[in-house]
């Protein structure tokens, strides 16, 4: 325990410089990952058959795929070169956005059919429809199951080692290679995740039972 | 050369399938315990149990990977032997699924109507067999189709074991990357994924849909 202590608080800079990379990476995931979600989504109710095509076959694609899979395809394969930064965003975000379609296609569906007639007899136009009353609606009934794939992504961020990204797992890893406390450093970098995921995955429970309060019996 | 590419990458299917299986395997058993103590009568042993899932399911499972793996090896080097990449591997992918299944478990428990625990002690059934001969058939079955959708994401997570130098679909690409020098392997690794998943998928919703079938009425 003592040990565990003492190698946390040598090393405490890097480590915690590699949490606020790995923060940043997540939110720059989630800047570009969920609004690209929320374009499949929509994509997939799209009249034109083409259209909703295309979107299944990325969302499939995009989902059938491991986050490290596409992380080196990103980097390796896309023919500019991108900081590893960068690349692992985009890979990442490119995983959230098919995951997030799906959660977010369920929310639209969850709108009642009869407001989108509601809205249809009051002569809004399709468009109108979307943006104005399924989608407000829509997306406050996937709020909950996006913030727990939030979670999972944010704990995805630390592939990125794998292409030198130096975010938390990075530094523990060179840092544990050096010292050899491999087991002190691997249980510091987990705790480290642990202090962000473990409260918002609890608040993220919260929040969900709060809006689902309605629908429980008694 | 592509055709190359193509048989040695696929030379990691077999061990990304051991990896998914034993894994799944693992964890869909040692998450029964898991879940008698989440939902016990006891507060500190629920409490424990609770905490045990927060904590397994909020590190990421390269951690643990790396935790298991190398872990060991700062007491005494010579576990190294004992906590070999593949062990390590089935034993990390066997703990972050026992906390996610106790939690599937958990869902489909609670789907189950609480009057059946008292209709069991109506006839006068000890709490054990209501437990495992009502309850737990049931409960598997709800668990079905969540389990099953975990286990296909445990087929794309066991790509992480390349990173302790497990040799499965994604090792392979690596190493094809490396001495290729394009991104062609991922592509190829990322199809044999596709492949691996997409029909799991499906045999799951049809397996979901039998079950359904039998128990909605």
């Amino acid at each position: 325990m003592n040990g565990i202590w003492n190698d946390f608080m040598t090393h405490r800079s890097e480590l915690i410089d590699g949490l606020s990379v790995s923060i940043r990476l997540a939110l720059l995931t989630f800047a570009l990952g969920l609004p690209t979600g929320l374009l499949l989504a929509v994509a997939g109710f799209s009249r034109s058959r083409a259209v909703r095509i295309i979107a299944i076959i990325l969302v499939e694609i995009g989902r059938g795929m491991p986050a490290l899979v596409m992380l080196q395809l990103v980097y390796y394969g896309i023919p500019v070169t991108l900081t590893g930064f960068l690349s692992a965003a985009i890979a990442l975000a490119l995983t959230t956005a098919a995951y997030t379609s799906e959660i977010i296609r369920g929310g639209l569906q969850a709108v009642p059919e009869a407001e989108i007639e509601a809205g249809q007899a009051l002569g809004l136009k399709n468009v109108h429809v979307m943006r104005d009353i399924v989608i407000p609606q829509g997306l406050r009934i996937a709020i909950p199951p996006l913030l727990s794939f939030c979670i999972i992504m944010f704990q995805a961020t630390s592939l990125a080692f794998t292409i030198a990204v130096p975010e938390l797992l990075a530094h523990a890893r060179s840092i544990a290679n050096v010292n050899f406390h491999y087991f002190n450093v691997f249980v510091i970098a987990g705790l480290l995740y642990a202090v962000i995921t473990v409260p918002a995955s609890l608040l993220t429970d919260r929040l969900e039972q709060k809006m689902s309060r309605h629908l429980q019996m008694q | 050369m592509t055709g190359n590419i193509w048989s040695f990458v696929a030379q990691g299917i077999f061990a990304t399938a051991q990896l998914t299986v034993f894994g799944f395997a693992l964890g869909a058993a040692l998450g029964l315990p898991l879940v008698v103590m989440r939902t016990a009568s006891i507060g500190p042993v629920r409490w424990m149990a609770r905490g045990f899932i927060e904590i397994v399911r909020g590190v990421p499972l390269v951690v643990w990977l790396f935790l298991i793996y190398n872990g060991p090896t700062q007491f005494d080097p010579r576990l190294g032997s004992i906590f070999t990449s593949g062990a390590s591997a089935i034993a990390a992918i066997g703990l972050v699924s026992a906390a996610h299944m106790a939690e599937i478990y958990r869902g489909s428990l609670k789907a189950i109507n609480h009057s059946q625990w008292e209709a069991g002690a109506a006839l006068g059934m000890p709490h054990i067999d209501t437990a495992t001969k009502v309850i737990a058939p049931q409960m598997i079955r709800v668990a079905v189709p969540a389990s099953a959708a975990y286990a296909i994401g445990l087929i794309k997570d066991s790509s992480l074991a390349s990173t302790i130098g497990v040799f499965e679909i994604t090792y392979y690409a690596n190493t094809a990357a490396g001495s290729t020098s394009s991104a062609l392997p991922f592509f190829i690794a990322g199809a044999y994924y596709i492949a691996l998943t997409i029909p799991s998928a499906w045999a799951a919703r049809r397996l979901d849909i039998r079950l359904r079938r039998k128990v909605a009425r």
